[in-house]
């Protein structure tokens, strides 16, 4: 008799990738949503959360769901919990960075942030999973780096100007940090790191 | 009886010749005058309209946060209000711009820059000498009317006409702000603010206090102007995030657009580890 192991459905991932659909798709929702200094500044303080949900052209939304998408759903499937968590954190934390620190940008969209916050948490995570996966997160963990030292050195494949926008890296850098905050955070709380709600290991 | 009689003929000649320049006098010194000063901004920026089309320039598109001229639209006369004046009135006017935060700089121009019907030619020069995109032109429009009350009666003892105020004076006044995008040639807002000044002077000080009544009648005006055009300014902000078919916004100057993006290589890099890693653990 062969045990089934049923996986959740990852419905936080769905809805997350749903509405990065509607928001790339409908004009009117991405200028509700998106990041806009002065309007947060005549009390529209939503869009400091919400404005990682607007990408500013296609080619920008599907670099960041290719990365984001797979490790919110690991986070959904092996710890169901700190998908909300980590998304709030990350948003209001990336978010607040860009409004208290870099003045100068007006407006701002992408799950860039969003994404490196789960990467971070999804590789930290991993380090206390199966050998296999151990290597999978490690080599993870070491490209996140490699990334960041391209992005501090200048380095980029794409010049995101032709779409309009300039990348911000603190926002990557904060995104990482929560990452790796909450991943401190469920360390030290726990003891010992918990027991995944699904496999991986 | 004879030389009496022509005695009081000659009295009778003399009061009626008296009266007839005391008249004249009067007419002169107090009769009923109407003063009338305006500019046009429709004048000033299409003096050729009625033989040239106005060229329609497209939407308008706004550097944020821009950087905005102020100044009084050009008389072809004397101005009733000084350098000085203007300067004062407007910078009253451009401490209500600055306060928005699309608006990184007003400057004040003065007058001398603003050739009469000068038009989007005179705009451009402005333009490029300033370094503005937008320019807010103050336009005025000034009655005054002088009336004379039942104690200019008195006028007629020479005395009265130095100490009793019987003219009766009153200065009507418009003053109209039209914020101009000079790339686009469009119109963004207007805002107008009128005023009612009353007074009563002696013939001999009244050019003197009608002076003073049209500062005035300016300055109250003016004070009225500013919350119509708070309000225009908060409206225009409004319509500029809800109507991009009206405006299109582009961030620059002292701000931009951000953005988090991964590059798209690194992003598929990562998925792809993460998808195929999570099925080559389960395997083993």
């Amino acid at each position: 008799m062969v045990a089934s192991r049923v996986i959740p459905m990852p419905w936080w991932t769905l809805g997350l990738l749903g509405i990065l659909l509607v928001a790339q798709g409908v004009p009117a929702v991405a200028d509700a949503l998106i990041y806009d200094r002065i309007a947060v500044t005549h009390g529209e303080a939503w869009r400091i959360v919400t404005g990682h949900l607007v990408h500013y052209s296609t080619s920008h939304l599907l670099a960041n769901v290719a990365a984001l998408i797979p490790a919110a759903w690991l986070v959904e499937t092996r710890h169901r919990g700190d998908v909300g968590v980590l998304l709030a954190t990350a948003a209001v934390a990336i978010g607040g960075t860009l409004f208290v620190a870099e003045p100068g940008i007006l407006q701002f969209g992408g799950a860039s942030g969003l994404a490196l916050a789960f990467l971070v948490y999804v590789g930290l995570c991993g380090l206390h999973g199966s050998p296999r996966w151990r290597v999978v997160c490690s080599v993870l963990l070491i490209g996140v780096m490699a990334k960041f030292f391209a992005e501090f050195a200048g380095w980029q494949w794409r010049d995101w100007q032709q779409d309009g926008f300039v990348p911000v890296v603190s926002s990557h850098v904060v995104g990482a940090a929560v990452g790796g905050a909450l991943y401190l955070w469920r360390i030290i709380g726990r003891g010992s790191f918990w027991r995944p709600a699904t496999g991986f290991r | 009886m004879g030389s009496t009689h022509r005695s009081r003929l000659a009295a009778l000649a003399a009061l009626g010749f008296a009266a007839a320049v005391l008249t004249g006098c009067g007419a002169a010194l107090w009769g009923q005058s109407r003063q009338h000063t305006t500019t046009s901004v429709v004048d000033y920026l299409y003096p050729n309209a009625t033989t040239e089309p106005v060229a329609d320039q497209g939407i308008p598109v706004l550097s944020l946060p821009m950087r905005v001229g102020i100044a009084f639209v050009p008389e072809h006369n004397t101005s009733p209000l000084s350098e000085a004046k203007k300067t004062e009135l407007l910078e009253q006017v451009a401490a209500h711009f600055r306060k928005r935060d699309y608006v990184k700089s007003i400057e004040i121009i003065p007058s001398a820059y603003l050739t009469p019907r000068g038009g989007f030619a005179n705009l451009d020069q402005i333009r490029t000498m300033h370094g503005i995109e937008a320019i807010a032109l103050v336009s005025y429009d000034q009655k005054q009317f002088t009336d004379e009350g039942i104690a200019s009666l008195v006028y007629w003892t020479i005395v009265g006409a130095y100490v009793v105020p019987g003219e009766k004076n009153s200065t009507h006044t418009m003053v109209d702000t039209v914020i101009m995008h000079i790339p686009s040639r469009k119109m963004l807002f207007r805002a107008p603010g009128t005023s009612l000044v009353k007074g009563n002077s002696t013939p001999i000080a009244l050019s003197q206090e009608l002076r003073v009544d049209s500062e005035q009648g300016f300055t109250e005006a003016v004070a009225r102007m500013i919350p119509n055009l708070d309000q225009q300014l908060i409206a225009f902000e409004d319509r500029v995030k809800t109507s991009p078919q009206e405006y299109k916004v582009v961030r620059s100057g002292g701000g931009s657009s951000g953005g988090g993006a991964l590059d798209a290589g690194a992003a598929a890099v990562f998925g792809l580890l993460l998808a195929g890693g999570a099925w080559w653990s389960r395997r083993g």
